[in-house]
């Protein structure tokens, strides 16, 4: 069953009469939940229904200056819930971090129905459990978000990407290690092989990106030149790699940040995209999907509490 | 099942033997001279010494420990350094108190995956001292950093001055390691082998800030991060609290992104000052300490700005640290600032509220009110940037009607809290103290959601049980007796 509720009470309704029924619910609409709810400028938060289209969200905030620092690949149809239950994250995650940094509160329909709200709207909140970290990146398996309370950052005055190229294996190892142990302090930190950007045989991209106020950015790309990143490059890298392919048929690795480059070569000649700073490989994947370890006991057992007649989808994989 | 809730203290003999089965003699603390330590944290308000400690080796002895317990259906409750504010670990129910003090080693450092595996009972400060040397640190900065535990900190998902930048502890636990009631032990999150995404659910997530109530973590793997490369730190000297305020609210809309900004006002500045001489100004209605780190490149234009926001807020002045030691003394008097309360009072109730920032004014103007409505004096040291109130309010607890004019201000301060759209606890914790809030802060269904996750992993609620949520009955009703004298 699709569901395109037009209120949180109807799609409580909707629900409550699924989970009776045990009809499963195939995809949610919220076209009709997509207002900034609030937007505390001077508080740098901002309230959201999860059905606004994420780069429209954006757009309102960056008018004043502030910005939800998580950098999914832009896409013209992407809204805040997609990014949140499938926790997507982008180049800048590095310096950033993901979506669970900087959600305060969400407000969420369980499957039978009850409408919960978890966190609140400051930025500093240890009152009652964490809830909301089980929403987060959950496919919407325990529950439908609807409206969520980002803490917000003001946005870098500057950025700036350069890349070089660099050959996988112990090169690329030394490379990024000595990055790691200089002042420099990138805000993005990939290492990809893609069409598009020079590499071949044994080559890889790496980029690195800076994000800060001009004196900072400036600073950190002067001293970015000794480590042979000369060249500028934009985050079109990203989008390409995500726009040419379906987000189901890319495999994720996560791996220790000093694994990267050995693993990258056992990978090459693929094509991939690595936040080599977080140890995270995305990847094509050719033939049969790889197997993902089962979900454990306890993901099971909250999955029978909070949807104990299945009507949500499954549980997310384990990587 | 059917906990013994108005036993008189005393161990079930056949439990005790099989405690001492698991455990050595020196392990097991049931002398009520040796109790009396652990009849309370550091939320004075309520206690009740427990029946018995123990005090594991191992991860292998807390899992038998806790099946001991299940046996005998008895409670448990962890304990760390016993810092807590709210009386999260206050011994209830008989409860077997499982203190980790012992299992306290950081067992591996990984300079280049920048992380650090530590036991439970392993101190907070510990950690940076082992990694200092290669230029890490583990953020989130309790003002009790010396003293309390990792695990402790997990359990509360502490924060600290310098968590307006850098976040609070959920932002650096990668991942631990934790004994469920039914005395299962599992691993929650990245592993220190694995990569730092693991897919599916984030029960590591959703258990941070448990308060003890899941189970007894026992190891933690944590994220360590590059020390700063440079600092500004900077006192602002203001005439009054609503100055100082309006400061604070205008320095985090002008979009500079402190990495402290937290505030003394005149009662406790002359408090630490009398203990710890570090030459603050004495007739100033607040302070402002705040502190810029990053990149040498821009800091010095952000300390002007800071500056000049203090300024254009009527601050008297604004000094700055210039040496490393002046750096580290102002810290220092700050973390120890709820020590010199005893120069002022023999007993003070904190709270721990938060508000939206831009609401600061408000609520400070809002506390001086409750100060002279009850006729106590409330001192206030906390951190403004994150609008995380500590209101520290003095009372004498020999005088029983003082307490209670205590715990009305206390709770007056809260509701208003509420009311301008914050939380009740910003780092504290409910514990037993704030319990009568949660309903107040959440709907019934919030709360059964909550409960619901409880029994996720601890079906028959023995693990730290009347804690957090309103009873039927009321704690002081069946448990811990009100303090009453020294």
């Amino acid at each position: 069953m699709k569901l395109k509720p037009t209120t949180q009470t109807e799609l409580s309704s909707m629900l409550a009469r699924a989970s009776s029924d045990l009809t499963p619910i195939a995809a949610v609409d919220l076209t009709h939940f997509d207002q900034i709810v609030e937007h505390c400028r001077e508080d740098l938060t901002a309230t959201v229904q999860t059905g606004m289209r994420f780069q429209s969200f954006q757009e309102t905030l960056e008018k004043h200056g502030q910005w939800l620092p998580l950098d999914p690949p832009p896409s013209e149809n992407l809204t805040v819930l997609d990014v949140l239950n499938h926790d997507l994250t982008g180049p800048r995650r590095y310096a950033f971090g993901k979506a669970r940094d900087y959600v305060l509160g969400l407000k969420v329909v369980l499957a039978d129905g009850t409408i919960i709200r978890t966190g609140g709207k400051v930025v500093k909140n240890v009152a009652g459990y964490d809830l909301g970290k089980l929403f987060i990146g959950a496919g919407g398996s325990l529950g439908i978000l609807i409206e969520a309370t980002f803490k917000l950052l003001p946005r870098p005055r500057s950025e700036r990407f350069l890349y070089r190229t660099c050959a996988s294996g112990p090169e690329l190892q030394t490379t990024l290690a000595a990055i790691k142990h200089s002042p420099l302090r990138p805000s993005v930190m990939d290492c990809c092989r893609l069409e598009g950007l020079p590499a071949s045989g044994d080559l890889v991209a790496l980029v690195l990106g800076f994000s800060g106020t001009s004196a900072e950015v400036e600073s950190q790309t002067s001293q970015a030149a000794g480590f042979g990143f000369c060249q500028a490059i934009d985050l079109d890298y990203d989008r390409r790699f995500w726009s040419s392919r379906a987000r189901e048929s890319v495999r994720t690795l996560s791996v220790t940040p000093k694994s990267v480059a050995s693993t990258i070569k056992s990978l090459l000649p693929s094509p991939f995209l690595c936040r080599a700073g977080n140890g995270i490989i995305y990847m094509a994947h050719s033939g049969e999907s790889a197997v993902s370890p089962e979900n454990t006991v306890l993901e099971h057992r909250t999955k029978k509490t909070f949807d104990p007649n299945h009507i949500l989808p499954r549980l997310p994989s384990r990587l | 099942m059917n906990l013994d809730v108005n036993h008189e203290n005393s161990t079930n003999p056949a439990l005790l033997a099989d405690l001492h089965r698991i455990l050595g003699t020196h392990q097991i603390l049931s002398d009520p001279l040796d109790l009396l330590v652990y009849e309370c944290d550091a939320y004075t308000l309520e206690k009740k010494v427990p029946s018995v400690v123990v005090l594991p080796n191992s991860t292998l002895e807390v899992a038998e420990i806790v099946r001991c317990c299940k046996k005998h259906q008895v409670a448990f409750i962890p304990r760390g350094a016993g810092t807590n504010l709210s009386g999260a670990i206050l011994p209830i129910e008989n409860a077997v108190i499982i203190s980790l003090s012992r299992m306290n080693k950081v067992l591996q450092v990984d300079i280049e995956n920048r992380r650090a595996l530590v036991e439970a009972g392993c101190v907070n400060i510990w950690i940076t001292h082992a990694v200092r040397s290669a230029g890490l640190l583990y953020a989130p900065d309790p003002s009790s950093q010396t003293a309390c535990t990792i695990g402790g900190n997990v359990a509360t998902n502490s924060g600290g001055p310098h968590t307006l930048k850098y976040g609070v502890t959920t932002n650096h636990v990668l991942g631990f390691e934790i004994v469920l009631p039914e005395g299962e032990v599992i691993w929650l999150g990245a592993t220190m082998e694995g990569g730092e995404d693991t897919g599916g659910l984030d029960l590591r997530g959703a258990a941070i800030g448990c308060e003890g109530m899941f189970g007894i973590v026992t190891r933690v793997l944590v994220n360590l991060i590059p020390a700063p490369q440079s600092w500004r730190t900077l006192l602002g000297v203001f005439s009054s609290v609503d100055d100082a305020s309006q400061a604070v609210s205008d320095i985090i809309a002008s979009g500079i992104v402190p990495a402290a900004l937290e505030m003394m006002d005149q009662l406790i500045t002359q408090a630490v000052e009398a203990a710890y001489k570090f030459g603050f100004p004495l007739n100033a209605g607040a302070l402002l300490i705040v502190e810029l780190d990053g990149l040498e490149a821009d800091l010095e234009n952000q300390a002007v700005e800071v500056e000049r926001l203090c300024l254009a807020n009527h601050a008297n002045e604004v000094r700055r640290a210039r040496t490393d030691k002046q750096r580290a003394d102002l810290w220092k008097c700050r973390k120890r600032a709820f020590g010199a309360i005893g120069r002022l009072s023999p007993n003070f109730l904190t709270q721990d509220g938060v508000v939206p920032r831009s609401k600061l004014p408000e609520i400070m103007r809002f506390i001086q009110q409750t100060s002279a409505k009850y006729g106590l004096r409330i001192p206030n040291v906390f951190h403004a940037g994150d609008g995380n109130i500590h209101p520290l309010i003095l009372y004498n607890e020999t005088h029983a009607e003082e307490v209670d004019r205590a715990v009305k201000a206390g709770n007056e301060i809260l509701d208003r809290c509420l009311e301008l759209g914050g939380s009740v606890s910003g780092e504290h914790g409910i514990g037993v103290e704030k319990a009568g809030f949660m309903e107040k802060q959440f709907s019934k269904a919030d709360i059964e959601a909550m409960k619901s996750l409880r029994r996720i992993f601890d079906p028959e609620q023995r693990c730290n049980p009347r804690k957090m949520f309103p009873n039927g009955k009321r704690c002081m009703d069946f448990a811990p007796r009100r303090q009453i004298s020294v």
